[in-house]
C-alpha cells in the first residue's frame, strides 16, 4: 500500500502541469548585438519568412527537439498550430525550395553547444535551460 | 543550350560541396497510392506527363518518391537538385530531375535562380507532388492536370519579396522553356514550349493568401495522327478543297501562342481550411479550345484529423469551329468523295479531340496519425459532359456521357 502511495505521488510528480514560472524563452547566442524581438519578428523567423534579424545579419535557426511538449508549446504559442501542421506547412516550403528547413536538434547538450559557437543562432529554451551563453530576446507569457 | 546550363549547375553544385560539406542537407517526401477507378472507358493520370490507370485497383497513379539535396554555398549562394519518381510516360532518365538549380539571395528581399526550376504558375504547381503538405490525395486535376504537365523548364527567374506592415508581398518573373513527352487523351506525343514568360503576384497575411498570376508562351507539339492528317490535307489539290491549306495552318502545333491566367485564394487559421483558384487558358493552336477551370475546397480540422469537401469544374469557353464540307463534294467521283469526306471528318474530330467539360465532388479525410505522416482516404465522383473527358486516357472514342468514381488511399511521408 505504502508502495502504491509512494508510486502514485511520484507519478503525479512527473506528470504534473508545467510550473507557473517554467515559461518559454526565444534566445540568441550572448554575443548578438539584438537586444529585443516583437512576436512579429519571432514569426518571421521561426517560420522561414525572414533569413536575417531585423539588424539584417544571418540568421540561424535550430528547432529544439529536445522536448516534444516543449516544442508543441512553442509552436502553439507561436503560430497556434500544432506539430503536424507546422510539419505540413515546412513540406510546402522545403520541398517547394522556397526555404531549408531549420535543424531539428534532439539533445539539449548539443543544442547548447550549437548556440555556443553559432554568433547567428537562434531557438527556443524552458527556463530550466537557460545558460550565461543565451541570451533571451522574447519571452512568451505563461 | 540547356544542356550546357544543366552541366554548368552539376560542376556547380560539386564545387559548392567541396567545399562546404556541412552546408549539404538531404531530404525526402513520398506517397503510396491506391486508386480503383470504376470507369471500364477512362483511365484516369494526375498529369499528361503520367501513364493513365485504368478500371480495378492501381498503386501506380499516385505513388511515388521524392528526393532533394540542398547545398548552402559560400556567401548568398545556394543550389538545389529535386528527383521525383513516378510513373512517367517517358523513359529518359533525365526527366525525372525535377529541378537543378543554382540560386542567388544577396539580401531578404531579392532572389535570382537559373537551371532548371519549377513555374510558380498556381498555387500547388511548385510542390504539387508533396503531398504532404496538402490536405488532399492530388491537385485538384480540373485545376492541375493540364499546368502539371508543363511546370517546370529551364531558365531564369527573379524573386522580389518585401514586408508592408504585418503583411507579405512576393512578385516574381520567369522566363525559359521546356520540353515533354505526353499522354493525350487518345495518343502521346511531344510537347515544348518556348519563350516562356511568367508573372505572379502574391499577398499573404498569418492566415491568408491571395494570388495572381499571368504566362504565355510559344507551344509546339507533335504526334504521329496529327502528323498523318496534316500530310493528308497538305496533299489535296487547292481546285478540290482550297482550304485545306488554312486548315493545316491551324491544326500544326507550330509555335502557336498560349496564355495562361490564374487567381487564387486561401485561408488556414489552423481550423478551417478554404482554398480555391480560377484560370483561364487560351491557345492559337486551333485544337485546344479555350477553357476556364476553377474549384473551391473547404476543410475543418478536428485535432489530428481533416474532413475536405471539394468541388471542381472545367469547361471549354468556346465550342470546337464546325468545318465547311468542300463545295466540290457533289461534283466528284464516288471514291475521292469517300476519301475527301473521310478527311474532313477526321480534321473536324481533331478539332474536338481536347474538348474539357467536367464537374467532380470530391470527399475526403487526413489523418496525421504519426510524426511527417499522413493517412488520406479520397472519392472523387466526376461527372463528364458528352466529348468532354480529354482530362482522361479514353479506351472507345469520345463521345460518352460518363460518369467515374475514383477511391483513393494515401500514405504520404517526408524524411
Amino acid at each position: 500500500m505504502k508502495l502504491l502511495i509512494i508510486s502514485l505521488i511520484a507519478w503525479l510528480l512527473a506528470h504534473s502541469p508545467v510550473r507557473a514560472d517554467d515559461a518559454l524563452y526565444v534566445v540568441v547566442n550572448a554575443t548578438n548585438g539584438i537586444e529585443r524581438l516583437s512576436h512579429h519578428e519571432v514569426v518571421d523567423i521561426f517560420m522561414g519568412r525572414d533569413s536575417t534579424f531585423p539588424d539584417g545579419k544571418d540568421v540561424t535557426v535550430f528547432d529544439n527537439s529536445s522536448d516534444i511538449d516543449t516544442r508543441a508549446l512553442f509552436y502553439r504559442q507561436l503560430v497556434n498550430r500544432s506539430l503536424a501542421q507546422v510539419s505540413s506547412y515546412w513540406a510546402r516550403l522545403q520541398f517547394s525550395a522556397r526555404v531549408t528547413q531549420p535543424r531539428k536538434i534532439d539533445q539539449s547538450s548539443t543544442l547548447l553547444e550549437l548556440m555556443n559557437r553559432t554568433p547567428s543562432g537562434i531557438t527556443f529554451v524552458r527556463s530550466a535551460d537557460l545558460d550565461p551563453a543565451l541570451k533571451v530576446v522574447y519571452k512568451f507569457d505563461p | 543550350m540547356h544542356k550546357f546550363v544543366t552541366a554548368g549547375l552539376i560542376g556547380l553544385m560539386f564545387a559548392g560541396w567541396a567545399h562546404a560539406e556541412t552546408g549539404v542537407r538531404f531530404s525526402g517526401f513520398g506517397s503510396l497510392g491506391a486508386i480503383y477507378n470504376d470507369s471500364d472507358n477512362l483511365g484516369f493520370h494526375r498529369d499528361y506527363t503520367m501513364d493513365a490507370v485504368g478500371q480495378g485497383w492501381s498503386t501506380a497513379g499516385d505513388t511515388l518518391l521524392g528526393l532533394q539535396l540542398n547545398a548552402e554555398m559560400s556567401g548568398s549562394f545556394d543550389a538545389v537538385a529535386q528527383m521525383v519518381f513516378k510513373d512517367r510516360v517517358s523513359n529518359r532518365v533525365s526527366d525525372n530531375l525535377e529541378w537543378l538549380f543554382l540560386r542567388y539571395r544577396p539580401n531578404n528581399n531579392w532572389a535570382f535562380r537559373a537551371g532548371r526550376l519549377g513555374l510558380d504558375l498556381y498555387m500547388l504547381t511548385e510542390y504539387r507532388d508533396v503531398g504532404y503538405a496538402y490536405s488532399w490525395v492530388r491537385p485538384i486535376p480540373e485545376f492541375y492536370n493540364l499546368i502539371s504537365s508543363i511546370s517546370r523548364y529551364e531558365g531564369a527567374d527573379v524573386t522580389y519579396r518585401r514586408d508592408i506592415g504585418e503583411l507579405n508581398f512576393e512578385a516574381k518573373a520567369a522566363f525559359g522553356e521546356t520540353d515533354m513527352d505526353l499522354q493525350g487523351p487518345e495518343q502521346g506525343g511531344l510537347f515544348a514550349l518556348d519563350n516562356i514568360m511568367a508573372l505572379t503576384l502574391s499577398l499573404s497575411g498569418n492566415d491568408w493568401l491571395v494570388r495572381a498570376a499571368a504566362a504565355q508562351a510559344d507551344t509546339s507539339g507533335t504526334n504521329a495522327d496529327t502528323d498523318m492528317l496534316l500530310d493528308a490535307l497538305r496533299a489535296v489539290p487547292t481546285a478540290v478543297w482550297p482550304q485545306a491549306g488554312l486548315l493545316a495552318q491551324d491544326i500544326a502545333f507550330d509555335d502557336k501562342l498560349s496564355r495562361y491566367y490564374a487567381l487564387g485564394f486561401q485561408y488556414d487559421d489552423g481550423q478551417w481550411i478554404v482554398k480555391s483558384e480560377l484560370g483561364y487558358t487560351e491557345s492559337e493552336w486551333r485544337l485546344l479550345q479555350p477553357y476556364a477551370s476553377g474549384y473551391l475546397s473547404i476543410g475543418r480540422r478536428f485535432d489530428d484529423l481533416t474532413l475536405y469537401g471539394v468541388f471542381a469544374r472545367v469547361e471549354n469557353t468556346k465550342e470546337a469551329p464546325r468545318i465547311e464540307l468542300p463545295e466540290s463534294l457533289p461534283y466528284l467521283p464516288e471514291p475521292e468523295k469517300a476519301a475527301l469526306l473521310a478527311l474532313h471528318q477526321a480534321a473536324q474530330y481533331s478539332y474536338e479531340v481536347s474538348t474539357l467539360a467536367q464537374s467532380t465532388y470530391s470527399l475526403g479525410l487526413r489523418w496525421d496519425f504519426y510524426e511527417d505522416m499522413a493517412l488520406k482516404l479520397q472519392w472523387d465522383h466526376s461527372e463528364i459532359d458528352p466529348k468532354g473527358s480529354s482530362l482522361w486516357v479514353r479506351s472507345h472514342p469520345m463521345g460518352h456521357d460518363d460518369r467515374v468514381n475514383l477511391f483513393s488511399v494515401n500514405l504520404s511521408f517526408t524524411f
